[in-house]
């Protein structure tokens, strides 16, 4: 993910504290440059999903909502292709231990949807060994 | 002082609750949202309600929770809790998550309505 050799024509880092409002604005500007793009309202979706999803979990799970802890964000974008990366400074998790929330035990359970969506809504989606770092790329669909 | 998220009418005895809100992905209106269509349920003469989503262009993991918890609500009370409106991108969550398989979903409000006098809880 993030090849040198790919051509970017949009990018961004930053990094914030744990506040939704700062990341639902970031949020906000990442979309404006995918539909300056001309993708879908499909593919719109799918990664507006995924970025939600995934600063959510930073915020509040990774981070505990702690203002004093941080959250580390790059986005590299072309015609065909986003990539994300989003850090927090928790102590991290297990992607690989949260239930299937499509199994009939777990459907009714109000937690657990965040992660699978992600991993449903893009093209390749990867976590660092102590999961407190997550990477994923959406290529362009439609 | 909470915001009003969802616009209240009644059709014979069917409640249709219509969310006004575009985006269903901040924590506050998730939580004044869900808060006011439980609210709903505490009244007896509401035992058919339909949470209409047409206005609806977003919705996150956090508001399918809120959802999960009307739909308890409503098994508590025996009521049919209907959905109906739902942009196709969200419904696409629905799939993937197999909530569709949870919740009875109708294409519009007028095929919500109907529905309520042949529908049965899943």
């Amino acid at each position: 993910m993030d090849s040198d050799a790919r051509l970017w024509s949009w990018s961004k880092d930053c990094s914030f504290p744990s506040d939704m409002k700062i990341a639902h604005d970031l949020i906000e500007e990442v979309m404006e440059q995918v539909k300056l793009g001309g993708w879908s309202n499909k593919d719109e979706f799918a990664v507006n999903m995924a970025l939600e999803e995934a600063l959510v979990n930073a915020i509040q799970h990774g981070n505990g909502s702690d203002p004093a802890k941080r959250v580390h964000f790059s986005c590299r974008l072309n015609s065909q292709r986003i990539y994300i990366r989003i850090e927090d400074e928790g102590s991290g998790f297990d992607p690989n231990a949260i239930p299937d929330p499509t199994d009939p035990e777990h459907l009714l359970v109000t937690s657990g949807r965040g992660v699978f969506l992600i991993k449903s809504f893009v093209s390749r989606v990867k976590w660092n060994e102590s999961g407190n770092v997550l990477e994923f790329e959406k290529d362009r669909e439609h | 002082m909470s915001q009003q998220r969802i616009d209240v009418k009644k059709v014979a005895d069917i409640t249709i609750a219509t969310s006004r809100d575009m985006k269903l992905n901040d924590d506050l209106v998730i939580q004044e949202w869900g808060d006011q269509l439980l609210a709903l349920l505490d009244d007896h003469a509401c035992r058919k309600l339909l949470v209409n989503f047409e206005r609806v262009l977003f919705m996150s993991s956090s508001a399918l929770r809120a959802l999960i918890t009307l739909n308890k609500k409503a098994k508590e009370v025996k009521a049919t809790l209907l959905l109906c409106g739902i942009d196709d991108n969200i419904m696409e969550a629905f799939r993937i998550t197999r909530l569709d398989n949870v919740f009875q979903i109708k294409k519009n409000e007028d095929e919500g309505v109907r529905s309520f006098t042949v529908v049965t809880d899943k």
